[in-house]
């Protein structure tokens, strides 16, 4: 379960005290299909990098699990992002001097898994998402969707609790969006929480929870049948 | 693994190069300093335990050198200071010196032949022994080779040169027997001499007096002054230096350190968004070091076992030519091992200060 309770973050109180979040207070239970809406600049991005570990509350507190996140050292956060998220990106954020292959190993040699077990692991996950011709082949080879599907293969390799993903579909057509959204759903449907950041209505329409952000706050939080 | 190494081609194989230049400059550096200690240990072990100087001015003409041996049974006499011969095929004066007399092991190192005057065949003939950097300038006939010294042709009877040092390189020694007309007639010119007794076996005083004699009896108007050289004189390692062109070298290691980091540094944000989604996915910051560490050990190991090649190759090569080749000691192995790492960590701090940085602004 993730829990934030009047969460506050203001980037440089010395430059600019304008807060990106302003007393956000919201729970997500496990297994969760949650999209966070909002417009340019509302904090949607800033709430998820919170809830992901990769950013730190300003005031209030996040809770994961009985784990009070906001508190964690450095090395602690480090390793809880480690245990419990995975990220996809809007542009992939893939390494583009690494294979496919390459890049979904590296969270499993951030977690120090075996050699061996690592390919076994990489090769079921390329297979269940269909990539696995595309192995070998670095980011500039490859399509925009087949990029996107690297990204969740190597979201998915260190079974993550937690699936963030901020504008997934961003970077794709209309077509490959959907397929990629649709992944997504499937992973939500085998028990992970997912969590996306969109602008698009019509991708947050198929998840089970839209939660409206602007200038920092909740606008609405409101859960679909 | 290599194409892992290789993944940023350009930035290293400009790398490569830089670390080559590197390497050169510290091999430079350390040959010249080697070369510079072999020299003075050269010269050092060339000087005898007895050694008696006299500086002569004489103004009468007269020819000091032929009979300044005579009588002598013990040590060596060597005629030195401002002795000049003319050479046709190098084409300008050269100093070379004339042994006088020879009744004990001489310094010279020879690579092949003997010193004049060692040989009872040299006896009435023109005969010459030439540094290594000399004998290239002997015309060869008859599988003999000669020289054309004040316009009369001698034979090379020997070739003076170590594996060491090119400290006997440039050597001309002559034999006051052993010597053509012309160029005696010439030295009857020449004002000032110095003339060395020296021995390893025995006192000097016996030979001093027997040349004092001689001297005297040659031109008795002539000006001895003798001493008892007791110092080594001075050491040849800072004029060594200056000649080689130590600074230049090291003004070159230092501008391609500077370079290193320069290419560190674009590595780093070539790098960038690497490091911040291997930080993101779990990586710490340690580990993100550790593996740039790694790739920069790499390549700089690669770009040894290039310049080693190389290296073995030219020395090779030059053994061949000149007989020569540079000698190692324990102090530049590990001179090089140390400038090797120093280099890697120099190169590093830029790229760890980097990685440092918050990799969640980085994805953004």
């Amino acid at each position: 379960m993730i829990r934030l309770d009047k969460v506050t973050k203001i980037y440089d109180i010395k430059v600019d005290d304008r807060k990106a979040l302003d007393e956000v207070s919201l729970t997500i239970e496990d297994g969760e299909f949650v999209s966070i809406m909002g417009p340019s600049g509302s904090g949607k991005s800033t709430l998820l990098n919170i809830i992901g570990g990769m950013d730190s509350v300003t005031d209030g507190d996040y809770y994961f699990n009985d784990c009070r996140v906001s508190s964690l050292t450095a090395r602690n956060l480090h390793d809880f992002r480690k245990q419990h998220i995975g990220f996809v990106f809007q542009h992939f954020a893939l390494m583009d001097h690494y294979t496919a292959y390459e890049n979904i190993e590296i969270p499993l040699i951030a977690s120090k898994v075996k050699k061996k077990e690592r390919k076994k692991i990489i090769s079921e996950k390329l297979e269940s998402l269909g990539i696995l011709e595309i192995k070998d082949k670095i980011p500039g080879k490859m399509s925009g969707g087949q990029q996107q599907r690297v990204a969740i293969a190597r979201a998915l390799v260190t079974n993550a609790d937690v699936i963030l993903a901020d504008e997934p579909t961003g970077a794709l057509d209309q077509k490959t969006g959907q397929e990629v959204l649709g992944l997504l759903e499937q992973i939500n449907k085998s028990g992970k929480t997912v969590i996306i950041v969109t602008h698009d209505p019509s991708i947050a329409s198929k998840t089970n929870r839209i939660i409206s952000i602007e200038d920092g706050r909740i606008k609405s939080d409101s859960k679909q049948i | 693994m290599i194409h892992k190494i290789f993944r940023y081609h350009l930035v290293s194989v400009y790398f490569i190069i830089s670390q080559m230049v590197i390497l050169m400059s510290v091999f430079n550096v350390l040959h010249i300093f080697n070369k510079a200690y072999a020299k003075e240990r050269e010269r050092l072990e060339a000087i005898a335990d007895n050694r008696i100087e006299l500086t002569v001015d004489t103004v009468n003409g007269q020819d000091m050198l032929t009979g300044a041996g005579k009588g002598v049974t013990k040590g060596n006499v060597v005629a030195e200071g401002k002795l000049t011969c003319e050479v046709a095929e190098i084409g300008s004066l050269n100093r070379c010196e004339v042994i006088l007399s020879i009744n004990e092991a001489t310094p010279y190192k020879m690579i092949s032949g003997h010193i004049p005057g060692e040989s009872p065949d040299d006896t009435g003939k023109r005969c010459v022994a030439l540094g290594r950097n000399k004998v290239g300038y002997a015309k060869e006939r008859d599988g003999i080779k000669y020289l054309t010294i004040n316009q009369e042709e001698y034979e090379v009877v020997g070739i003076i040169g170590s594996e060491n040092s090119d400290f006997w390189d440039y050597k001309i020694v002559l034999n006051s027997d052993c010597m053509g007309d012309k160029l005696k007639n010439s030295y009857k010119s020449v004002n000032n001499y110095t003339i060395t007794i020296y021995s390893n076996l025995s006192s000097v005083q016996e030979t001093f007096e027997q040349v004092y004699q001689n001297l005297l009896s040659a031109d008795s108007y002539s000006n001895i002054v003798a001493v008892d050289k007791r110092q080594k004189g001075e050491s040849t390692v800072k004029a060594t230096l200056q000649r080689e062109n130590l600074r230049t070298n090291v003004l070159v290691y230092v501008f391609c350190i500077i370079n290193s980091i320069i290419i560190s540094m674009f590595w780093v944000v070539q790098r960038k968004k690497e490091v911040a989604i291997k930080r993101v996915f779990g990586y710490s910051n340690i580990r993100i070091v550790s593996d740039l560490a790694r790739d920069l050990l790499l390549l700089m190991i690669i770009t040894f076992v290039f310049y080693l090649t190389g290296y073995a190759i030219v020395q090779f090569i030059i053994y061949l030519n000149t007989g020569m080749y540079d000698h190692w000691n324990l102090t530049s192995v590990l001179a090089v091992i140390g400038m090797f790492f120093l280099t890697m960590i120099i190169t590093l701090v830029t790229p760890v200060i980097e990685i440092y940085k918050n990799a969640s602004e980085i994805i953004k």
